[in-house]
């Protein structure tokens, strides 16, 4: 008798490379729209204030931006420490979009995504002839040098920024209500989109690019891949990503100022994707969700006033912590999350065979 | 001063500012060629030893005698003990850290490096306290002379002088005794090395301990040159970037190179577009870098490398 083990066997490649392949994971995916669906107004019962949904909400945008530097950073393997001035890019442009130009939200957000994938494609540039951390200090460069020509332009607010941004309205009706639940609903539906998008470029002829270059260059050339073009649309892809992020960040808390974004939230970013598992979809957005309990988690323990003498979290707990954890997973877990949940998979689907 | 002074006051203070960026950059270098780790970390390692220096030190006194250490001790008793505590520093960082790193890819370790860097930040906020600005105590002549009729100030006529024993005392050590040589054959070939019974293990930590060294001295002069010991000091990592990516970033002589460059080219920039761009000198050695980079990508006097599949 053959001993066949657990999961899903394709008959052929359309079945195998399928996401949805089994029952189980259709039910899953039910499952989790439901509980998408009733969670604000869960939240907003049980909680009796809208702070879990802010939450949520900046957890979305979070997520978006990272899907982004994933695909850069991840997939592409070109190491970004400029993500936070591409979000930037794109808080901006939408801000200026949507109130001096008063554009509607639904144009203003895709131009200000497509404005800043296409600084991010000639951020991209110097990077063509450059390699691992040269890229990184190339995109490094660019974040102080846009946070400087941004904080010197009259249209961007000087240093004082942007105040009193349009609030997120589709049609003149206005998404952003005091529950927040109407843009938590939009965000999320943009969030589906952009996992989809994501996970599809992975599995596409452009994402076995994007790995090829990061896993080594000369061979992705010599197997005929224009290694600058696919760089380019890694880093236009990230910048796409980047500045629908920052477009919904404007919009979401309508102030926004160049100090904002620091080059410490460019780390969280990569810390993040490490965290989650460095090219997978699944790994960044579950590295985002990670850092993000942790740090509210922290937040709520500072207000708890457990930590004496100070009344929120102090800033450095935030440093060590943050710290700490991306230096443990780089040592000993650096496929991030997401490994640790293939060796289950693996394990169950073994069992009693494997390990 | 009519414009041909100052534009040799300008020079001759860019020589003496640069040379401290060049041993600064050794510092990174020295990592960079032995263990092959980018250390993105090293604005942190010279924040930390600039306050270790501090809290043996201490301030002058005066109106900030408020903020002394309680471990404040005379100067032939502070220097020492800082310099044990940064040894036991560097070593500690090779032995967790990087020891294990030996042979991973590039992109592991320049990640390990912003961990570092994002933990350091943190700890040393724990210690001393994120946010003041301590005055160090001079532990080198302040005041002013002139040098001609350039007006120059003493310490840092001082730090051009211990800068420049700092990077010959390096490149001397490089060049003519065994250690240096067996740290360089270590950069050359490594299994090579290592046959021939050289030590990486040691060379590693040896140079992780020159690393760190390097990194408070230069942090330490760059404070008593009046900017004090603060956070603020971590955005030497940006001259540091600057000035190895300008002159190679396996080449020692490169980082002198780099940190002239630099320096002087960063004080014309101030003097000559204060009126034009204001600020402009916060960004002028990004600018650099990235026309380096786009020019030269190894560097002026770096080694091109030779790349296989």
């Amino acid at each position: 008798m053959m001993i066949r083990g657990k999961g899903r066997r394709g008959i052929d490649y359309s079945k195998d490379l399928a996401i949805l392949g089994t029952w189980q994971r259709w039910t899953a995916l039910a499952v989790f729209m439901v509980v998408l669906i009733i969670l604000p107004f869960v939240l907003d019962y049980w909680t009796w204030n809208t702070g879990w949904l802010i939450f949520i909400n900046s957890t979305i945008i979070t997520i978006i931006a990272v899907l982004g530097l994933n695909i850069t950073s991840g997939m592409a393997g070109q190491v970004n420490l400029g993500h936070s001035a591409f979000v930037m890019t794109g808080g901006f442009t939408m801000a200026v979009l949507t109130t001096a130009a008063s554009w509607p939200m639904l144009v203003a957000l895709p131009v200000a995504a497509l404005f800043t994938g296409l600084v991010a494609a000639v951020v991209a540039i110097p990077s063509i002839r450059l390699k691992g951390f040269y890229v990184a200090v190339v995109t490094m460069a660019f974040f102080y040098i846009a946070q400087f020509a941004i904080s010197k332009f009259d249209i961007t607010g000087g240093m004082h920024g942007l105040t009193r941004i349009s609030p997120p309205a589709i049609g003149g009706h206005v998404l952003k209500t005091s529950n927040y639940m109407g843009w938590f609903y939009f965000m999320m539906i943009l969030l589906i989109l952009c996992i989809i998008v994501s996970v599809n470029i992975k599995r596409s002829r452009l994402g076995r690019a994007f790995t090829a270059v990061r896993d080594n260059y000369i061979a992705a050339a010599s197997l005929g891949i224009n290694v600058p073009w696919v760089k380019l649309r890694a880093f236009f892809i990230g910048g796409l990503y980047a500045g629908l992020a920052g477009g919904l960040l404007a919009s979401s808390i309508s102030v926004i100022r160049v100090d904002q974004f620091t080059f410490w939230e460019s780390i969280w970013y990569l810390g993040m994707i490490i965290i989650g598992g460095a090219g997978s979809t699944a790994g960044a957005v579950m590295g985002v969700v990670f850092l993000q309990l942790i740090s509210k988690i922290m937040s709520i323990i500072g207000s708890a006033g457990w930590i004496p003498g100070n009344v929120s979290t102090p800033i450095f707990i935030t440093y060590i912590m943050y710290g700490l954890i991306i230096i443990l997973f780089v040592s000993f877990k650096p496929n991030g999350l997401i490994s640790l949940w293939q060796k289950i998979k693996i394990n169950y689907k073994r069992w009693p065979f494997g390990v | 001063m009519d414009a041909g002074t100052n534009l040799l006051y300008l020079v001759v203070s860019g020589i003496m500012v640069g040379s401290i960026y060049s041993l600064i950059g050794m510092g990174f270098v020295i990592t960079y060629r032995t263990t092959n780790v980018f250390n993105i970390a090293y604005g942190q390692f010279a924040v930390l030893g600039a306050f270790i220096a501090w809290s043996f030190i201490g301030s002058p006194p005066g109106p900030s005698a408020s903020l002394q250490p309680v471990t404040r001790l005379i100067l032939p008793l502070a220097i020492p003990l800082t310099v044990i505590c940064v040894i036991v520093f560097g070593l500690l960082v090779e032995r967790l850290l990087f020891r294990r790193m030996i042979g991973k890819p590039v992109f592991v370790t320049f990640m390990l490096g912003l961990g570092l860097l994002v933990l350091l930040r943190g700890l040393i906020m724990l210690m001393w306290g994120g946010g003041g600005l301590r005055a160090l105590a001079p532990t080198i002549p302040v005041g002013s002379m002139t040098i001609g009729n350039i007006p120059i100030r003493k310490e840092l006529f001082w730090s051009f002088g211990l800068a420049l024993f700092g990077a010959l005392a390096f490149l001397f050590f490089f060049k003519k005794t065994r250690l240096g040589l067996a740290m360089r054959a270590i950069y050359d070939n490594q299994i090579a090395a290592r046959c021939l019974g050289v030590s990486a293990r040691l060379n590693s930590q040896i140079a992780w301990v020159l690393c760190a060294l390097i990194a408070t001295a230069g942090g330490v002069l760059i404070a008593v040159g009046g900017t004090g010991v603060s956070m603020g000091l971590e955005n030497l990592v940006l001259v540091v970037l600057a000035v190895v990516l300008i002159g190679g970033l396996d080449s020692l002589l490169g980082s002198v190179v780099g940190g002239l460059i630099l320096a002087i080219g960063n004080n014309l920039a101030i003097y000559y577009s204060a009126n034009y761009i204001p600020g402009f000198d916060s960004i002028f050695k990004m600018i650099l870098i990235l026309l380096i980079l786009l020019i030269r990508p190894h560097g002026l006097m770096g080694t091109k490398p030779i790349e296989r599949v």
